[in-house]
């Protein structure tokens, strides 16, 4: 019995960390593009998927699970809620960033606990920055993190 | 292993193969179940039990609630299907048994490595430990650990229905989908904590997908997620709008919310589309936040996410407007409107890797201006990424440059999206008919019922425009000269999904219907035939025209009164969909079939209708028709006068 139990929970581990490793592949990383973004099926089975919202379930309770397969930057300034922010929104944070205005810079700028009086200030900097910020199309969410604390 | 070790290995991901796999779902439930039995029956807790006994809480609506039960024959059964939401064997069906096994679980010594029962259901133990009083001093434990864990790290502040509109050019999404968002104080509506109920679904073949879902075959879970990741998935890449009303909960309510949910983790329903969906399990959390509250019971047989915010709206749980988040597709056409053709185009060939965006930026334009076409270029270069048409490493290297190059052109302020009206604004789901007219000169008088939703013949407020399902749409003729009543209609489903194609949204149109309409016999008389149709092509935004729309269509029609008792062929439908005003909708069609099969023959219909809404949900309908088949031809006029509810 307790083999049993043993080898399941082996198999559950085993195929936890499987899809990691097949998203590395897919070079879904931290970076820019790691959106989730839509399947080529076809008409009805989109449309049918939509119906039913089949998306799989999520953990319910795991909000503070961080960015499990990304780096952390080393930089103490950055704690885990902004870390996950930035890396789960790095698209919509880069047009909000170029643009100097948005959902997603005020939501940073929160997170950074600035106060709303300095933040005019602040993403005027990092607008005038945003090629130091992102320098390349490969730049991870910890680059950009760190490039932003080099701008403040 | 603990159920929290579990969810500290590994997180999502694990979570996510859980519910994939109902086999180690099953197996590791089983391990999770802590021994029951050999509870020494305490005074305290034999004080209890007859005191709940004597309150007869197994009746108490709460208890209900909680437990998601509803009446079956003079029994109760709960909505809920895994056993694992229940402790008694027979709780499913016996509120009582399920109380006093609760009461008497409750009093188990904590022990390492077991979910004490206070852990696995802390909604019901607050609760009940609530009304008995004093006495509740003798349990055990007084809260759950992790759940105040959880709790503290929410910090419940707020919490919004979110209500994500129509899937474009998906039209059985078209009765939307609800979520709710539980928002931290001082955090901003993205970090909130989105709340979705939804079916997990493998990858399956169309039919498979609809039959699974409409009969319970698929299994509903509860998840949670930052808001943001919905906002993605509905917005960016559906195309779907937001609707955010605000609930008006307290903390405490909150509080109650949330402990509902957790007893909710991990524990599954039959997923029915129709009625135990999405919506409908949203319900119960609202429920359990405010006793008293009877949301789920006063649902309809058919849960219409929008019908749950309007009975939300009704109990007092909404009191404000809703906020609105348009998608990527509202974004793209808004922009659009803004920018003269050169500039579009301009926008277009940057998104298309044909001009440098640097050189847009060039001396000329105005800075406001160059902006709208980089943010064009922007939105639509993201478009083509999230549907696969762009490969990844274009798509950094392309949305990177062109924000760089919006980036140096200062903060510009774009013009303000127009905020349709919110969905709730809508006529309501069903209607019914009552008007008459002529059939060749021959008066009748017609009834008309429609249980589901919205159609082209309808005021468009409220509503996806383009969209059309219709179930169940049926409608009786008759005839006061011949003391005769026909079947004019009935369409067991019709949808129909214009959406608009230009230089960005490669879109197509699609319509499918089937039913039994009257059809053109052999004499020239009409009588009713079974019809399949369905059909692609393409529509265009006609700007003040509407939009037009040009289908190629396949149609069946059986019925006795045709040669072999059958016809099939190729079809060709053409239309224009127009709204010249907010109460008016007017809609012109050719249609031609060219029955190849069976009873070889052609038919033409030309139709000309208008809606004119009288208020929200009243409205009259008028619709002239010309139809042409074999040597024979008819004219038919009618009117008739709406009533949604």
């Amino acid at each position: 019995m307790k083999k049993g139990l043993l080898t399941a929970a082996g198999l559950c581990i085993f195929l936890a960390v499987t899809p990691m490793a097949v998203a590395g592949q897919d070079n879904y990383g931290c970076g820019l593009g790691s959106m989730v973004i839509e399947n080529n099926e076809s008409l009805v089975s989109q449309t049918f998927a939509a119906t039913l919202n089949g998306c799989f379930a999520n953990q319910l309770f795991g909000m503070s699970s961080g960015t499990s397969n990304c780096d952390r930057p080393d930089s103490i300034v950055y704690n885990e809620k902004i870390n996950t922010f930035v890396a789960d929104n790095m698209d919509n944070l880069a047009a909000d960033i170029a643009k100097g205005q948005g959902e997603y810079l005020d939501t940073l700028a929160t997170l950074m606990e600035v106060p709303s009086e300095q933040r005019p200030v602040l993403y005027s900097a990092l607008q005038n920055n945003f090629s130091a910020i992102y320098p390349s199309s490969q730049v991870n969410h910890t680059d950009v993190l760190r490039n932003i604390e080099a701008v403040m | 292993m603990g159920k929290n070790d579990l969810k500290m290995i590994q997180g999502r991901t694990l979570h996510a193969l859980l519910r994939r796999s109902p086999f180690f779902c099953c197996l590791l439930m089983a391990m999770l179940l802590p021994a029951w039995g050999h509870a020494t029956p305490e005074p305290a807790q034999s004080e209890i039990l007859s005191k709940a006994q004597a309150m007869e809480l197994q009746d108490d609506p709460y208890w209900h609630v909680l437990l998601h039960y509803q009446k079956a024959g003079k029994g109760f059964t709960s909505r809920v299907d895994d056993p694992n939401f229940f402790l008694a064997p027979d709780g499913k069906t016996n509120p009582k048994a399920e109380l006093q096994t609760a009461i008497t679980a409750f009093f188990q010594p904590l022990e390492q490595d077991v979910i004490h029962p206070v852990c696995r259901f802390p909604a019901r133990f607050a609760w009940i430990a609530q009304k008995i009083g004093p006495a509740a001093s003798a349990f055990p434990i007084k809260e759950c650990p992790r759940f105040e864990e959880i709790y503290s790290q929410i910090q419940p502040d707020s919490a919004v229905l979110i209500f994500p509109t129509a899937h474009i050019n998906s039209p059985a999404s078209m009765f939307g989908h609800t979520l709710l968002a539980v928002e931290t104080k001082g955090q901003g509506r993205l970090l909130a904590h989105a709340i979705n109920y939804s079916a997990v679904t493998g990858p399956a073949w169309g039919p498979i997908y609809a039959f699974q879902g409409l009969f319970g075959g698929y299994q509903g879970y509860f998840s949670m997620l930052p808001y943001y990741e919905k906002i993605q998935e509905y917005s960016d890449v559906a195309h779907r709008d937001m609707w955010e009303y605000p609930l008006n909960l307290t903390k405490e309510e909150l509080r109650r919310m949330l402990l509902h949910l957790y007893e909710l983790d991990n524990i599954h329903s039959d997923y029915y589309f129709l009625d135990e969906n999405c919506a409908f399990n949203l319900l119960y959390l609202v429920d359990a936040a405010r006793p008293g509250s009877d949301l789920a019971n006063q649902c309809p047989y058919v849960a219409v996410p929008v019908d749950t915010v309007r009975l939300m709206q009704k109990d007092g749980f909404i009191t404000n407007a809703p906020a609105y988040r348009p998608s990527k597709m509202t974004r793209v056409n808004h922009l659009k409107n803004g920018l003269n053709r050169h500039e579009r185009a301009l926008a277009l060939k940057i998104a298309e890797g044909k001009i440098d965006p640097v050189a847009e930026v060039a001396p000329g334009a105005s800075d406001t201006k160059a902006a709208q076409t980089l943010d064009l270029a922007t939105e639509i270069i993201s478009y083509r990424y999230t549907r696969k048409v762009m490969p990844v490493e274009t798509y950094t290297e392309r949305y990177r440059s062109v924000l760089a190059a919006r980036s140096s052109l200062g903060k510009q302020e774009a013009p303000p999206l127009p905020e349709p009206a919110s969905p709730d604004s809508g006529h309501l789901s069903s209607k019914i008919w009552l008007g008459g007219g002529t059939d060749d000169g021959e008066g009748f008088v017609r009834l008309g019922w429609r249980p589901l939703f919205h159609g082209f013949d309808d005021n468009l407020r409220g509503y996806e425009k383009g969209a059309q399902i219709l179930a169940l749409n049926t409608s009786l003729d008759y005839f006061p000269e011949k003391g005769r009543v026909d079947l004019h209609q009935l369409d067991l489903l019709d949808i129909f999904s214009l959406a608009p194609r230009d230089d960005v949204f490669k879109s197509l149109s699609w319509r499918i219907g089937t039913g039994f309409h009257q059809m053109m016999e052999k004499d020239g008389n009409q009588g009713a035939a079974y019809v399949f149709n369905m059909g692609g092509g393409i529509s265009k935004d006609l700007g003040p025209l509407g939009l037009g729309y040009l289908l190629a269509e396949a149609d069946f029609a059986a019925t006795p009164g045709w040669d072999m008792g059958y016809g099939a062929g190729p079809g060709l439908r053409m239309g224009v969909l127009a709204e010249p005003a907010p109460w008016w909708r007017v809609r012109l069609e050719a249609k031609g079939t060219r029955y190849a099969l069976g009873d070889s023959h052609t038919a033409l219909n030309w139709s000309a209708e208008s809606t004119f809404a009288t208020s929200q949900n009243t409205g009259f309908h008028a619709k002239a028709l010309f139809m042409d088949a074999r040597d024979f031809s008819r004219t038919r006029i009618d009117l008739s006068f709406h009533l949604y509810f």
